[in-house]
């Protein structure tokens, strides 16, 4: 149904129905009021309002546009995702602006314990995430499939913010993109297959011993590879772009570029 | 000696009466005693093959990787070895061993832990799509039930996506015949459930199976226990043809094998007036005291006084046929019919249908669900209904068409 439509409406089902009745059934007249866009906006202005922080007062800064609107294309392909699993989408669309707000916040987050740096990573991809998912559902009463996607997009944002950890870690003597790249996809794969563990050894103990391989190990690594097709992009900005290489290297904690050194070089006063 | 010879040929009355009453009682027996009441009709049932299923039932299996004491050679690929539960108990189970790679399945028919004498039981995959999902077809297969020994021809169904295998049972046979009440004629049949679980006591059963009951001229159809021709138990009272029966099944034959026979007893009832408001009702099934069976009831009909919980309506015109929706509508959900005798009781079910859809907001979306309804607003869903011609809307303004669509199943 086009946004448009608002306004007195008539809605005429029908269907063949033989001898049994009429074609056409009674008509229903329904007065719609189009519903506010405002909820559709707000993780857009949102985005545009972190843009105005002073610290990302840069013409870099708007580059977080491009993985971001990226991410939201992507989610606007047709049958992205196998059929009965386009609610995913949202959740998404919704990590997605989470991933935007953390990496325009990375300044603020970083913190100089690990640990410190990953509840606050976390709490802010939860927080905006969140509000991006509340945003997308239009203010309609949450329902059970609504809240099964919204638990997804909890779970994602956690473990993008556990594999984000990881890969600071693993990378901690010495940052580089081309290194840090498949450690967060060892990671992903290794934390998406950790939670998936209850269910696996429940399996494998109600199957009589039998590895369930395809039916357990594709669908886990599938969706880990998903959760890393999201921070693809924004992780390819921050190696293009020095700007976003220096937020996410706060994010990973990891140690900042050395000063280049010189050979020879005098010093003057 | 007079008074001793009298009582001596007394005692010799009283004993041959013993024992005229002694066989008696036994040849009832072995007849199948209840046939001495003097029955309204009464049939024996014919053993009967049929091409499509009669019903389906799921399988439990009890994987085990233990051996079985002898096995066929073992092909290479993937085994599944365990036992087929059909009902609680292991009198019904089957071991079974089957080889996935090879399409091969091995029922331990006589159930002696020896899969390799058992012709009967060693069958090949008439459709096997993948490894994983087997049928087997024409598969020979004998339960203990409540009412003796049975064999029956089935499709077994299999598979194993790596979690516990699983498989189901679909049944292609009947015992069926005619019988003549009142002075019309009408098909009958019997169809055992196989009965499978965990969470209660489940036995295969005759007398809780499925009973096929129509007018004779309409046997054509091929039974099926989702359709409209299947009443319910078999073991229960009936009301159809304007008469009240109960329906009496033999006891298995002294051999333990079951006796295929139906009998109907008339049992006296009052009646009372039922009126039907709406139109085209082909069957209409009303369960109470007595199960009350109608084909294409009058507006009014008789039938026996008493309580009569949510109906099961058909409706068919023109050759279509609808159904009321299991668990949908006000008839189905609250409605308990009382026929008392006195003024008639009033049942508003019924066509004709009307298309009906229900509006409501969604975040920035309109929920539009369809429905078929009713007399009494009763849900109805539509037999054989071609799924490439699911029902459609139309959405107007100022009596502008601005957009159109089909519903879709879910």
């Amino acid at each position: 149904m086009p946004l448009t439509a608002g306004g007195p409406l008539t809605v005429v089902p029908s269907c063949d129905l033989g001898l049994l009745g009429a074609r056409d059934g009674a008509p229903v007249e329904y007065t719609w009021v189009l519903p506010s866009i405002a909820p559709l906006l707000l993780p857009w202005l949102v985005i545009l309002g972190l843009l105005a922080l002073k610290s990302n007062r840069r013409p870099a800064a708007w580059l977080i546009w491009l993985p971001l609107t990226g991410v939201m294309a992507m989610s606007c392909i047709p049958q992205m995702l196998p059929s009965g699993t386009d609610g995913l989408l949202d959740a998404i669309a919704a990590l997605a602006f989470g991933l935007s707000a953390v990496w325009l916040l990375s300044n603020y987050l970083r913190r100089t314990r690990r640990l410190a740096t990953f509840f606050c990573v976390l709490l802010t991809l939860a927080a905006f995430t969140a509000l991006a998912f509340i945003a997308s559902q239009g203010g309609s009463r949450l329902e059970v499939d609504t809240l099964q996607i919204g638990i997804v997009a909890a779970i994602g944002a956690l473990f993008s913010t556990l594999t984000l950890s990881l890969g600071g870690w693993l990378c901690r003597r010495r940052y580089h993109p081309l290194a840090l790249y498949p450690w967060l996809a060892v990671s992903l794969a290794i934390v998406w297959l950790g939670a998936a563990l209850p269910f696996f050894l429940y399996a494998v103990s109600s199957s009589g011993g039998k590895i369930p391989w395809s039916e357990f190990f594709i669908p886990v690594l599938a969706v880990a590879a998903g959760n890393f097709v999201l921070l693809l992009p924004f992780l390819i900005l921050s190696s293009a772009n020095p700007f976003f290489r220096e937020r996410l290297q706060a994010l990973l904690n990891a140690k900042p570029d050395a000063p280049p050194i010189i050979p020879n070089a005098d010093l003057k006063a | 000696m007079l008074a001793v010879r009298l009582n001596a040929r007394r005692s010799w009355l009283s004993t041959g009466t013993f024992r005229l009453a002694l066989f008696a009682v036994f040849t009832g027996i072995a007849m199948g005693s209840v046939w001495a009441d003097p029955l309204a009709g009464q049939v024996t049932l014919a053993y009967q093959e049929t091409p499509l299923t009669v019903g389906g039932w799921s399988i439990s299996i009890t994987p085990q990787t233990t051996p079985f004491k002898k096995e066929s050679p073992s092909s290479p690929g993937q085994l599944v070895r365990g036992v087929l539960n059909f009902g609680d108990g292991t009198s019904n189970a089957i071991p079974f061993l089957w080889q996935r790679d090879a399409g091969k399945l091995f029922l331990d028919l006589n159930r002696n832990q020896d899969l390799t004498d058992d012709p009967a039981g060693n069958l090949t995959a008439s459709l096997k799509t993948s490894s994983s999902f087997q049928t087997f077809t024409n598969v020979h297969l004998g339960f203990n039930t409540d009412r003796g020994r049975i064999q029956v021809l089935a499709d077994l169904n299999l598979w194993d996506y790596g979690n516990r295998p699983g498989g189901n049972l679909s049944l292609r046979c009947i015992w069926q015949g005619r019988v003549t009440l009142q002075g019309q004629d009408w098909q009958v049949g019997l169809v055992p459930t196989i009965w499978s679980g965990t969470n209660r006591i489940r036995i295969v059963s005759i007398e809780n199976g499925h009973l096929l009951l129509r007018p004779w001229q309409n046997r054509d159809p091929a039974f099926n226990s989702y359709g409209s021709e299947n009443i319910g138990p078999a073991s229960q009272k009936l009301f159809f043809g304007g008469h009240a029966y109960q329906l009496i099944l033999p006891p298995g034959s002294a051999d333990g094998e079951f006796k295929a026979a139906l009998g109907f007893l008339e049992q006296p009832v009052a009646l009372g007036d039922l009126k039907i408001t709406g139109k085209y009702v082909s069957r209409l099934l009303l369960p109470g005291s007595y199960r009350v069976i109608l084909d294409h009831p009058a507006d009014t009909v008789k039938i026996p006084v008493g309580s009569y919980h949510p109906p099961t309506v058909f409706l068919e015109q023109g050759g279509v046929e609808a159904r009321c929706k299991v668990g949908g509508g006000p008839v189905t959900k609250t409605i308990a019919v009382v026929v008392d005798g006195k003024a008639p009781a009033v049942l508003d079910i019924g066509g004709p249908l009307t298309n009906s859809v229900a509006i409501t907001p969604h975040g920035q979306d309109l929920l539009l669900d369809y429905s078929l309804v009713g007399a009494g607003g009763t849900l109805y869903q539509l037999m054989n209904q071609n799924q490439s011609k699911p029902p459609e809307f139309a959405v107007y303004r100022g009596g502008k068409p601005i957009a159109s669509g089909r519903f879709e199943f879910g």
